[in-house]
Protein backbone atom coordinates (compact mmCIF):
# COMPACT_ATOMS: atom_id res chain seq x y z
CA UNK A 1 0.00 0.00 0.00
CA UNK A 2 2.26 2.67 1.09
CA UNK A 3 4.84 1.75 -1.48
CA UNK A 4 2.36 1.78 -4.35
CA UNK A 5 1.74 5.36 -3.16
CA UNK A 6 4.92 6.38 -2.80
CA UNK A 7 5.53 5.20 -6.60
CA UNK A 8 2.61 7.24 -7.76
CA UNK A 9 4.31 10.50 -6.43
CA UNK A 10 7.38 9.28 -7.32
CA UNK A 11 6.13 9.26 -11.07
CA UNK A 12 7.26 12.40 -13.38
CA UNK A 13 3.90 14.40 -14.29
CA UNK A 14 2.13 13.09 -17.51
CA UNK A 15 2.62 15.10 -20.44
CA UNK A 16 -0.28 17.31 -21.65
CA UNK A 17 -2.84 15.73 -23.53
CA UNK A 18 -2.04 14.95 -27.48
CA UNK A 19 -2.32 17.61 -29.89
CA UNK A 20 -5.14 17.73 -31.75
CA UNK A 21 -4.82 16.16 -35.21
CA UNK A 22 -4.40 19.36 -37.67
CA UNK A 23 -1.80 20.43 -35.28
CA UNK A 24 -0.03 17.15 -35.37
CA UNK A 25 0.26 17.04 -39.23
CA UNK A 26 1.38 20.78 -38.66
CA UNK A 27 4.21 19.83 -36.41
CA UNK A 28 5.17 16.18 -38.51
CA UNK A 29 5.82 18.52 -41.36
CA UNK A 30 7.59 21.25 -39.80
CA UNK A 31 10.07 18.41 -39.19
CA UNK A 32 10.06 17.25 -41.99
CA UNK A 33 10.89 20.08 -43.62
CA UNK A 34 14.00 20.35 -40.72
CA UNK A 35 14.84 17.45 -42.41
CA UNK A 36 13.57 14.78 -39.28
CA UNK A 37 13.35 11.93 -39.43
CA UNK A 38 9.41 10.44 -39.94
CA UNK A 39 8.85 7.39 -38.05
CA UNK A 40 10.29 4.96 -35.66
CA UNK A 41 11.28 2.66 -37.53
CA UNK A 42 13.92 5.30 -39.58
CA UNK A 43 14.82 6.64 -36.42
CA UNK A 44 16.37 3.40 -35.39
CA UNK A 45 17.66 2.13 -38.84
CA UNK A 46 19.39 6.05 -38.62
CA UNK A 47 20.70 5.59 -35.22
CA UNK A 48 22.11 1.84 -35.71
CA UNK A 49 23.87 3.25 -39.45
CA UNK A 50 26.65 4.43 -38.18
CA UNK A 51 27.56 1.99 -35.40
CA UNK A 52 27.44 -0.91 -37.88
CA UNK A 53 29.65 0.98 -40.47
CA UNK A 54 32.23 1.71 -37.92
CA UNK A 55 31.66 -2.53 -36.59
CA UNK A 56 32.65 -3.12 -39.88
CA UNK A 57 35.65 -1.23 -40.83
CA UNK A 58 36.78 -2.61 -37.89
CA UNK A 59 36.38 -5.56 -38.84
CA UNK A 60 37.83 -4.87 -42.23
CA UNK A 61 40.78 -3.30 -41.06
CA UNK A 62 41.69 -6.13 -38.34
CA UNK A 63 41.17 -8.71 -41.20
CA UNK A 64 43.16 -6.69 -43.85
CA UNK A 65 47.58 -7.79 -44.33
CA UNK A 66 49.76 -6.29 -41.84
CA UNK A 67 47.31 -5.17 -39.05
CA UNK A 68 46.36 -7.98 -37.72
CA UNK A 69 48.48 -8.65 -34.29
CA UNK A 70 47.75 -5.00 -32.67
CA UNK A 71 44.18 -5.30 -34.11
CA UNK A 72 42.25 -8.13 -33.41
CA UNK A 73 38.93 -8.32 -34.87
CA UNK A 74 35.42 -7.53 -33.34
CA UNK A 75 34.55 -11.50 -33.34
CA UNK A 76 38.02 -11.88 -31.41
CA UNK A 77 37.45 -9.74 -28.84
CA UNK A 78 33.81 -10.75 -28.53
CA UNK A 79 35.35 -14.48 -27.83
CA UNK A 80 37.86 -12.68 -25.12
CA UNK A 81 35.10 -11.12 -23.86
CA UNK A 82 33.14 -14.57 -23.66
CA UNK A 83 36.05 -16.71 -22.51
CA UNK A 84 36.53 -14.12 -19.27
CA UNK A 85 33.66 -14.18 -18.22
CA UNK A 86 33.09 -17.54 -17.93
CA UNK A 87 36.19 -18.41 -16.52
CA UNK A 88 35.45 -15.47 -13.84
CA UNK A 89 38.18 -13.46 -14.37
CA UNK A 90 36.66 -10.54 -15.17
CA UNK A 91 34.21 -10.28 -12.23
CA UNK A 92 37.70 -10.57 -10.21
CA UNK A 93 39.01 -7.21 -11.79
CA UNK A 94 35.53 -5.22 -12.22
CA UNK A 95 34.79 -6.18 -8.44
CA UNK A 96 37.95 -5.37 -7.04
CA UNK A 97 37.77 -2.04 -9.28
CA UNK A 98 34.13 -1.28 -7.79
CA UNK A 99 35.07 -1.78 -4.28
CA UNK A 100 37.85 0.63 -4.49
CA UNK A 101 36.40 3.08 -6.05
CA UNK A 102 32.89 2.77 -3.78
CA UNK A 103 35.10 2.64 -1.06
CA UNK A 104 37.15 5.92 -1.94
CA UNK A 105 33.89 7.58 -3.03
CA UNK A 106 32.33 6.77 0.09
CA UNK A 107 35.42 8.98 2.58
CA UNK A 108 35.39 11.61 -0.47
CA UNK A 109 31.53 12.13 0.03
CA UNK A 110 31.47 12.14 3.69
CA UNK A 111 34.70 14.44 3.71
CA UNK A 112 33.30 16.92 1.21
CA UNK A 113 29.32 16.76 2.02
CA UNK A 114 30.75 17.58 5.91
CA UNK A 115 33.28 19.84 5.26
CA UNK A 116 31.06 22.31 2.71
CA UNK A 117 27.90 22.27 5.03
CA UNK A 118 30.41 23.38 7.56
CA UNK A 119 32.26 26.17 5.53
CA UNK A 120 28.82 27.36 4.51
CA UNK A 121 27.44 27.59 7.82
CA UNK A 122 30.10 29.46 9.04
CA UNK A 123 32.28 32.89 7.84
CA UNK A 124 34.88 31.97 9.78
CA UNK A 125 35.31 28.14 9.11
CA UNK A 126 34.63 29.16 5.05
CA UNK A 127 37.52 31.82 5.12
CA UNK A 128 40.27 29.76 6.87
CA UNK A 129 39.68 26.52 4.73
CA UNK A 130 38.96 28.28 1.84
CA UNK A 131 43.31 29.07 1.68
CA UNK A 132 44.23 25.40 2.02
CA UNK A 133 40.56 24.32 0.05
CA UNK A 134 42.27 26.74 -2.89
CA UNK A 135 45.88 25.69 -2.50
CA UNK A 136 45.49 21.63 -3.13
CA UNK A 137 42.44 21.79 -5.66
CA UNK A 138 44.56 22.62 -8.73
CA UNK A 139 46.93 19.82 -8.09
CA UNK A 140 45.23 17.48 -11.03
CA UNK A 141 44.45 13.67 -8.74
CA UNK A 142 47.38 12.13 -11.45
CA UNK A 143 50.03 13.46 -9.56
CA UNK A 144 48.96 12.36 -6.24
CA UNK A 145 49.35 8.85 -7.54
CA UNK A 146 53.87 8.78 -6.85
CA UNK A 147 53.05 10.25 -3.72
CA UNK A 148 50.57 7.69 -2.36
CA UNK A 149 52.76 5.05 -3.60
CA UNK A 150 55.37 6.58 -1.33
CA UNK A 151 53.29 6.99 1.75
CA UNK A 152 51.02 3.82 1.42
CA UNK A 153 52.70 1.58 -0.98
CA UNK A 154 51.13 -0.41 -3.85
CA UNK A 155 47.53 -1.63 -3.27
CA UNK A 156 44.36 -1.09 -1.86
CA UNK A 157 44.84 2.00 0.24
CA UNK A 158 47.00 3.92 -2.48
CA UNK A 159 44.04 3.52 -4.93
CA UNK A 160 41.71 4.91 -2.15
CA UNK A 161 43.83 7.68 -1.57
CA UNK A 162 44.62 8.77 -5.11
CA UNK A 163 40.69 8.13 -5.53
CA UNK A 164 39.71 10.44 -2.75
CA UNK A 165 42.12 13.21 -4.08
CA UNK A 166 40.21 13.12 -7.15
CA UNK A 167 37.13 13.58 -5.98
CA UNK A 168 36.86 14.82 -2.78
CA UNK A 169 36.46 18.88 -4.34
CA UNK A 170 34.10 18.43 -6.74
CA UNK A 171 31.74 17.10 -3.87
CA UNK A 172 33.01 20.04 -1.46
CA UNK A 173 32.66 23.00 -3.64
CA UNK A 174 29.17 21.58 -5.51
CA UNK A 175 28.25 21.26 -1.55
CA UNK A 176 29.57 23.98 -0.83
CA UNK A 177 27.59 26.56 -3.58
CA UNK A 178 24.28 24.24 -3.39
CA UNK A 179 24.14 25.19 0.49
CA UNK A 180 25.43 28.80 0.44
CA UNK A 181 22.47 29.12 -2.24
CA UNK A 182 19.90 27.43 -0.41
CA UNK A 183 16.31 29.49 -0.85
CA UNK A 184 16.71 32.53 1.54
CA UNK A 185 12.75 33.51 1.55
CA UNK A 186 12.53 29.70 2.89
CA UNK A 187 14.99 30.13 5.14
CA UNK A 188 13.60 33.81 6.29
CA UNK A 189 9.74 32.31 6.31
CA UNK A 190 11.25 29.30 8.86
CA UNK A 191 13.14 32.34 11.02
CA UNK A 192 9.58 34.33 11.04
CA UNK A 193 7.63 30.94 12.50
CA UNK A 194 10.06 31.15 14.87
CA UNK A 195 12.70 28.12 13.94
CA UNK A 196 15.91 27.51 15.35
CA UNK A 197 18.98 27.15 13.38
CA UNK A 198 19.50 23.50 14.00
CA UNK A 199 16.20 23.40 12.46
CA UNK A 200 16.85 25.80 9.58
CA UNK A 201 19.79 23.69 9.17
CA UNK A 202 17.97 20.10 8.90
CA UNK A 203 14.76 21.30 7.63
CA UNK A 204 15.45 24.04 4.95
CA UNK A 205 19.11 24.13 3.85
CA UNK A 206 19.77 20.93 3.28
CA UNK A 207 16.77 19.56 1.87
CA UNK A 208 17.16 22.63 -0.81
CA UNK A 209 20.66 21.77 -1.31
CA UNK A 210 19.89 18.24 -2.01
CA UNK A 211 19.98 18.59 -5.93
CA UNK A 212 22.99 20.63 -5.64
CA UNK A 213 24.70 18.02 -3.52
CA UNK A 214 23.58 15.08 -5.80
CA UNK A 215 25.00 16.96 -8.52
CA UNK A 216 28.50 17.19 -7.50
CA UNK A 217 28.21 13.36 -6.33
CA UNK A 218 26.98 12.48 -9.39
CA UNK A 219 30.04 14.33 -11.14
CA UNK A 220 32.46 12.93 -8.81
CA UNK A 221 31.75 9.71 -9.42
CA UNK A 222 32.74 9.55 -12.84
CA UNK A 223 36.05 10.96 -11.46
CA UNK A 224 36.23 8.23 -8.99
CA UNK A 225 35.68 5.61 -11.94
CA UNK A 226 38.66 7.30 -13.66
CA UNK A 227 40.67 7.43 -10.84
CA UNK A 228 40.54 3.92 -9.70
CA UNK A 229 41.60 2.41 -13.16
CA UNK A 230 44.46 4.88 -13.32
CA UNK A 231 46.02 4.20 -10.12
CA UNK A 232 45.18 0.46 -10.62
CA UNK A 233 47.45 0.88 -13.98
CA UNK A 234 50.50 1.86 -11.54
CA UNK A 235 49.55 1.25 -8.32
CA UNK A 236 47.91 -2.49 -7.69
CA UNK A 237 47.94 -6.37 -8.40
CA UNK A 238 44.38 -7.01 -9.55
CA UNK A 239 41.27 -4.66 -11.18
CA UNK A 240 40.42 -3.30 -14.90
CA UNK A 241 43.05 -0.81 -14.68
CA UNK A 242 45.79 -3.74 -13.79
CA UNK A 243 44.24 -6.10 -16.30
CA UNK A 244 44.66 -3.77 -19.16
CA UNK A 245 47.66 -2.72 -18.79
CA UNK A 246 49.08 -6.00 -17.67
CA UNK A 247 47.54 -7.32 -21.41
CA UNK A 248 49.70 -4.99 -23.21
CA UNK A 249 53.01 -5.60 -21.39
CA UNK A 250 51.86 -9.58 -22.78
CA UNK A 251 50.61 -8.61 -26.04
CA UNK A 252 47.23 -9.06 -25.47
CA UNK A 253 45.32 -6.46 -27.65
CA UNK A 254 42.16 -8.33 -27.44
CA UNK A 255 42.09 -8.17 -24.02
CA UNK A 256 42.68 -4.53 -24.11
CA UNK A 257 39.92 -3.39 -26.26
CA UNK A 258 37.60 -6.49 -24.13
CA UNK A 259 38.59 -4.18 -20.73
CA UNK A 260 37.65 -1.53 -22.27
CA UNK A 261 34.48 -2.47 -23.85
CA UNK A 262 33.54 -3.56 -19.83
CA UNK A 263 34.76 -0.38 -18.31
CA UNK A 264 32.30 1.97 -20.68
CA UNK A 265 29.75 -0.14 -19.87
CA UNK A 266 30.51 -0.13 -16.22
CA UNK A 267 30.66 3.50 -16.51
CA UNK A 268 27.22 3.22 -18.18
CA UNK A 269 25.80 1.44 -15.46
CA UNK A 270 26.79 3.83 -12.79
CA UNK A 271 25.96 6.86 -14.46
CA UNK A 272 22.30 5.34 -14.90
CA UNK A 273 22.28 4.16 -11.37
CA UNK A 274 23.02 7.51 -9.89
CA UNK A 275 20.98 8.81 -12.09
CA UNK A 276 17.89 6.90 -10.79
CA UNK A 277 19.47 7.21 -7.65
CA UNK A 278 19.11 11.08 -7.97
CA UNK A 279 15.65 11.15 -9.18
CA UNK A 280 14.69 9.33 -6.25
CA UNK A 281 15.97 11.47 -3.45
CA UNK A 282 15.52 14.81 -5.06
CA UNK A 283 12.04 14.45 -5.49
CA UNK A 284 11.07 12.90 -2.18
CA UNK B 1 31.32 48.91 -0.39
CA UNK B 2 33.38 47.67 2.49
CA UNK B 3 34.77 44.76 -0.20
CA UNK B 4 38.08 45.83 0.65
CA UNK B 5 38.31 44.75 5.01
CA UNK B 6 36.33 41.79 3.37
CA UNK B 7 38.87 40.81 1.09
CA UNK B 8 41.92 41.65 3.49
CA UNK B 9 40.08 39.61 6.41
CA UNK B 10 39.21 36.66 3.78
CA UNK B 11 43.10 36.84 2.54
CA UNK B 12 44.44 36.90 6.14
CA UNK B 13 42.18 34.30 7.27
CA UNK B 14 43.07 31.90 4.17
CA UNK B 15 46.90 32.49 5.02
CA UNK B 16 46.30 31.68 8.68
CA UNK B 17 44.34 28.03 7.57
CA UNK B 18 47.23 27.16 5.27
CA UNK B 19 49.40 27.75 8.16
CA UNK B 20 47.59 26.19 10.59
CA UNK B 21 46.31 23.20 8.35
CA UNK B 22 49.15 22.39 6.13
CA UNK B 23 52.86 24.12 7.08
CA UNK B 24 52.12 23.53 10.84
CA UNK B 25 51.57 19.96 10.67
CA UNK B 26 54.04 19.41 7.95
CA UNK B 27 56.97 21.02 10.22
CA UNK B 28 55.73 18.96 13.38
CA UNK B 29 56.02 15.88 11.27
CA UNK B 30 59.37 16.89 9.74
CA UNK B 31 60.45 17.61 13.59
CA UNK B 32 59.42 14.28 14.89
CA UNK B 33 61.74 12.24 12.75
CA UNK B 34 59.16 11.39 9.91
CA UNK B 35 61.80 9.69 6.99
CA UNK B 36 62.56 12.30 4.02
CA UNK B 37 61.20 9.84 1.92
CA UNK B 38 57.38 10.09 3.10
CA UNK B 39 58.13 13.65 4.13
CA UNK B 40 61.50 16.04 2.96
CA UNK B 41 61.95 19.28 5.06
CA UNK B 42 61.46 22.39 3.77
CA UNK B 43 65.28 23.10 3.31
CA UNK B 44 65.39 19.42 1.33
CA UNK B 45 63.02 20.62 -0.84
CA UNK B 46 64.35 23.83 -1.86
CA UNK B 47 67.77 22.02 -2.67
CA UNK B 48 66.37 19.33 -4.86
CA UNK B 49 64.50 22.66 -6.15
CA UNK B 50 67.93 24.25 -7.21
CA UNK B 51 69.41 21.11 -8.17
CA UNK B 52 66.22 20.65 -10.89
CA UNK B 53 66.45 24.00 -11.65
CA UNK B 54 70.65 23.85 -12.41
CA UNK B 55 70.34 20.56 -14.55
CA UNK B 56 67.50 21.90 -16.30
CA UNK B 57 65.56 19.15 -15.79
CA UNK B 58 62.34 20.81 -14.57
CA UNK B 59 62.04 23.28 -17.12
CA UNK B 60 62.47 20.81 -19.97
CA UNK B 61 60.12 17.94 -18.58
CA UNK B 62 57.05 21.27 -18.26
CA UNK B 63 58.35 22.64 -21.72
CA UNK B 64 57.88 18.48 -23.29
CA UNK B 65 54.19 18.19 -20.75
CA UNK B 66 53.25 21.96 -22.16
CA UNK B 67 54.00 21.40 -25.85
CA UNK B 68 51.74 17.62 -25.93
CA UNK B 69 48.92 19.21 -23.76
CA UNK B 70 48.67 22.16 -26.42
CA UNK B 71 48.80 20.37 -29.20
CA UNK B 72 46.36 17.71 -28.32
CA UNK B 73 44.07 20.51 -27.09
CA UNK B 74 44.07 22.50 -30.34
CA UNK B 75 43.45 18.96 -32.45
CA UNK B 76 40.59 18.58 -30.14
CA UNK B 77 39.38 22.09 -30.48
CA UNK B 78 39.34 22.28 -34.32
CA UNK B 79 38.03 18.66 -34.80
CA UNK B 80 35.43 18.74 -32.06
CA UNK B 81 33.96 22.46 -32.45
CA UNK B 82 32.93 21.95 -36.57
CA UNK B 83 31.42 18.81 -35.97
CA UNK B 84 29.28 19.72 -33.20
CA UNK B 85 28.19 23.01 -35.13
CA UNK B 86 27.43 20.90 -38.00
CA UNK B 87 25.51 18.10 -35.69
CA UNK B 88 23.93 20.82 -33.61
CA UNK B 89 22.56 22.13 -36.87
CA UNK B 90 21.61 18.95 -38.15
CA UNK B 91 18.77 16.96 -36.73
CA UNK B 92 19.07 14.06 -39.04
CA UNK B 93 22.96 13.68 -38.29
CA UNK B 94 22.71 14.31 -34.61
CA UNK B 95 20.54 11.10 -34.81
CA UNK B 96 22.84 8.99 -36.43
CA UNK B 97 25.89 10.09 -34.22
CA UNK B 98 24.40 10.43 -31.45
CA UNK B 99 24.88 6.38 -30.27
CA UNK B 100 28.09 5.97 -31.23
CA UNK B 101 28.96 9.30 -29.15
CA UNK B 102 27.28 8.47 -26.31
CA UNK B 103 28.89 4.77 -26.63
CA UNK B 104 32.31 6.36 -27.04
CA UNK B 105 31.76 8.60 -24.03
CA UNK B 106 32.09 6.30 -21.11
CA UNK B 107 35.03 4.62 -22.68
CA UNK B 108 37.38 7.05 -20.51
CA UNK B 109 40.56 8.41 -21.70
CA UNK B 110 42.89 6.67 -19.44
CA UNK B 111 41.29 3.47 -20.95
CA UNK B 112 43.07 4.24 -24.31
CA UNK B 113 46.63 4.49 -22.93
CA UNK B 114 47.37 0.81 -23.19
CA UNK B 115 46.29 0.65 -26.68
CA UNK B 116 48.16 3.33 -27.53
CA UNK B 117 51.21 1.73 -26.45
CA UNK B 118 50.29 -1.42 -28.24
CA UNK B 119 49.66 1.04 -31.90
CA UNK B 120 52.33 3.77 -31.43
CA UNK B 121 54.64 3.00 -28.69
CA UNK B 122 55.96 5.64 -26.95
CA UNK B 123 56.34 7.60 -29.78
CA UNK B 124 54.39 11.17 -29.22
CA UNK B 125 51.63 9.97 -31.15
CA UNK B 126 49.82 7.64 -28.73
CA UNK B 127 50.20 10.95 -26.60
CA UNK B 128 49.03 13.18 -29.24
CA UNK B 129 45.57 10.45 -29.49
CA UNK B 130 45.15 10.25 -26.11
CA UNK B 131 44.67 14.25 -24.72
CA UNK B 132 42.47 14.87 -28.60
CA UNK B 133 40.55 11.79 -27.17
CA UNK B 134 39.98 13.39 -23.52
CA UNK B 135 39.39 16.81 -25.20
CA UNK B 136 37.28 15.57 -27.81
CA UNK B 137 33.91 14.73 -26.01
CA UNK B 138 33.93 17.11 -23.16
CA UNK B 139 34.21 19.78 -26.46
CA UNK B 140 31.92 18.08 -28.95
CA UNK B 141 28.45 18.14 -26.72
CA UNK B 142 28.02 21.50 -25.21
CA UNK B 143 29.51 22.71 -28.62
CA UNK B 144 26.13 20.80 -30.18
CA UNK B 145 23.85 22.25 -27.14
CA UNK B 146 25.12 25.20 -27.51
CA UNK B 147 23.97 25.06 -31.72
CA UNK B 148 20.40 24.09 -30.82
CA UNK B 149 19.92 26.68 -28.01
CA UNK B 150 20.49 29.45 -30.43
CA UNK B 151 17.59 31.84 -30.21
CA UNK B 152 15.73 30.93 -33.92
CA UNK B 153 14.32 34.42 -33.97
CA UNK B 154 17.07 35.80 -34.16
CA UNK B 155 18.33 33.95 -37.42
CA UNK B 156 14.98 34.52 -38.47
CA UNK B 157 15.13 38.14 -38.01
CA UNK B 158 18.51 38.68 -39.67
CA UNK B 159 17.53 36.38 -42.69
CA UNK B 160 14.37 39.03 -42.82
CA UNK B 161 17.39 41.80 -43.25
CA UNK B 162 18.61 39.95 -45.89
CA UNK B 163 21.80 38.62 -44.51
CA UNK B 164 23.46 35.94 -46.36
CA UNK B 165 24.14 32.30 -44.96
CA UNK B 166 27.89 33.16 -44.13
CA UNK B 167 26.73 36.63 -42.50
CA UNK B 168 24.14 34.77 -40.40
CA UNK B 169 26.92 32.01 -39.33
CA UNK B 170 29.72 34.95 -38.72
CA UNK B 171 27.59 37.50 -37.29
CA UNK B 172 24.76 35.82 -35.79
CA UNK B 173 25.03 31.89 -34.86
CA UNK B 174 28.99 32.23 -34.01
CA UNK B 175 28.93 34.93 -31.83
CA UNK B 176 25.84 33.22 -29.92
CA UNK B 177 27.75 30.16 -29.07
CA UNK B 178 31.02 31.62 -28.36
CA UNK B 179 30.28 31.84 -24.44
CA UNK B 180 29.35 28.11 -24.31
CA UNK B 181 32.04 27.30 -26.35
CA UNK B 182 34.84 29.13 -24.00
CA UNK B 183 33.01 27.75 -21.06
CA UNK B 184 33.43 24.25 -22.72
CA UNK B 185 37.33 24.81 -23.83
CA UNK B 186 37.90 25.44 -19.95
CA UNK B 187 36.97 22.06 -18.89
CA UNK B 188 38.58 20.76 -21.45
CA UNK B 189 41.80 22.25 -21.05
CA UNK B 190 41.47 20.58 -16.95
CA UNK B 191 40.48 17.41 -18.64
CA UNK B 192 43.22 17.65 -20.88
CA UNK B 193 46.27 18.19 -18.74
CA UNK B 194 45.05 15.68 -16.29
CA UNK B 195 45.22 13.10 -19.53
CA UNK B 196 48.49 13.97 -20.70
CA UNK B 197 49.79 13.76 -16.76
CA UNK B 198 48.09 10.02 -16.65
CA UNK B 199 50.01 9.32 -19.95
CA UNK B 200 53.07 10.30 -18.88
CA UNK B 201 52.96 8.35 -15.76
CA UNK B 202 52.43 5.31 -17.61
CA UNK B 203 54.53 5.62 -21.28
CA UNK B 204 56.89 7.67 -21.57
CA UNK B 205 60.38 8.94 -21.10
CA UNK B 206 59.91 12.89 -20.96
CA UNK B 207 57.36 15.16 -19.43
CA UNK B 208 56.22 16.18 -15.83
CA UNK B 209 54.35 13.10 -15.61
CA UNK B 210 57.32 10.92 -16.19
CA UNK B 211 59.21 13.12 -13.99
CA UNK B 212 57.42 12.18 -10.72
CA UNK B 213 56.84 8.62 -11.38
CA UNK B 214 60.94 8.61 -12.10
CA UNK B 215 61.19 10.41 -8.39
CA UNK B 216 58.91 7.79 -7.14
CA UNK B 217 61.03 5.24 -7.86
CA UNK B 218 64.13 7.00 -7.10
CA UNK B 219 62.68 7.51 -3.57
CA UNK B 220 62.83 11.23 -4.70
CA UNK B 221 60.03 12.44 -2.65
CA UNK B 222 61.03 16.36 -2.62
CA UNK B 223 61.03 15.91 -6.41
CA UNK B 224 57.33 14.40 -6.73
CA UNK B 225 56.13 17.25 -4.75
CA UNK B 226 57.91 20.03 -6.90
CA UNK B 227 56.70 17.86 -9.53
CA UNK B 228 52.95 18.37 -8.11
CA UNK B 229 53.55 21.76 -7.57
CA UNK B 230 54.38 22.82 -10.61
CA UNK B 231 51.21 20.89 -12.23
CA UNK B 232 48.81 22.67 -10.28
CA UNK B 233 50.75 26.00 -10.76
CA UNK B 234 50.30 25.43 -14.73
CA UNK B 235 46.56 24.21 -14.15
CA UNK B 236 45.61 27.09 -12.60
CA UNK B 237 47.66 29.76 -14.84
CA UNK B 238 45.63 28.06 -17.29
CA UNK B 239 42.07 28.09 -15.45
CA UNK B 240 42.67 31.47 -14.59
CA UNK B 241 43.22 31.89 -18.44
CA UNK B 242 40.14 30.75 -20.00
CA UNK B 243 38.13 32.56 -17.06
CA UNK B 244 39.89 35.93 -18.30
CA UNK B 245 38.64 35.27 -21.72
CA UNK B 246 34.88 34.36 -20.98
CA UNK B 247 34.87 37.69 -18.70
CA UNK B 248 35.78 39.18 -21.83
CA UNK B 249 33.50 38.06 -24.04
CA UNK B 250 30.50 38.45 -21.41
CA UNK B 251 31.16 42.39 -21.69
Amino acid sequence: MMAGSDDIRLRPRRPAAAPPAARRAELQRRRRAAGEPRTRMQVLALRLALPLVLVALWAMAAHSPGVAPVLPGPEAVLATLWQMTTSGELFVHVAASLQRAFAGFVVAGIIGVTIGLAMSQSRLVNDILAGPVELLRPISSIAWIPLAILWFGIGFNSVVFVIVASCVFIILLNTLAAAQNADRDLVNAALTLGATPRQIFTKVTVPSAMPGIMLGLRIAMTGAWGGVLIAEMIATREGLGYMIVRAQASYRPDIVIAGMIVIGMVGYALNRLFLALQRRITHV
Amino acid sequence: MSDRPNLARALALGALGVLLLIVLPWTLAVLSGVRPIILPSGWQLLDAAGFLMRTDTLLHATWVSLVRVNLGFLLAVVTAVPLGIVLGRSPLLFAAFEPVVESFRFVIPFAWIPLAILWFGTSEFGKLFIIWYAGFFVLLLPTIEAVQGIDKDLIAAARTLGATRWTIFWRVAFPAIVPDLLLAMRVAFAVCWIAILAAELVASRAGLGYMITDARELLQTEVVIIGMVVIGCIGAIYNAFFIRLQRLVQY
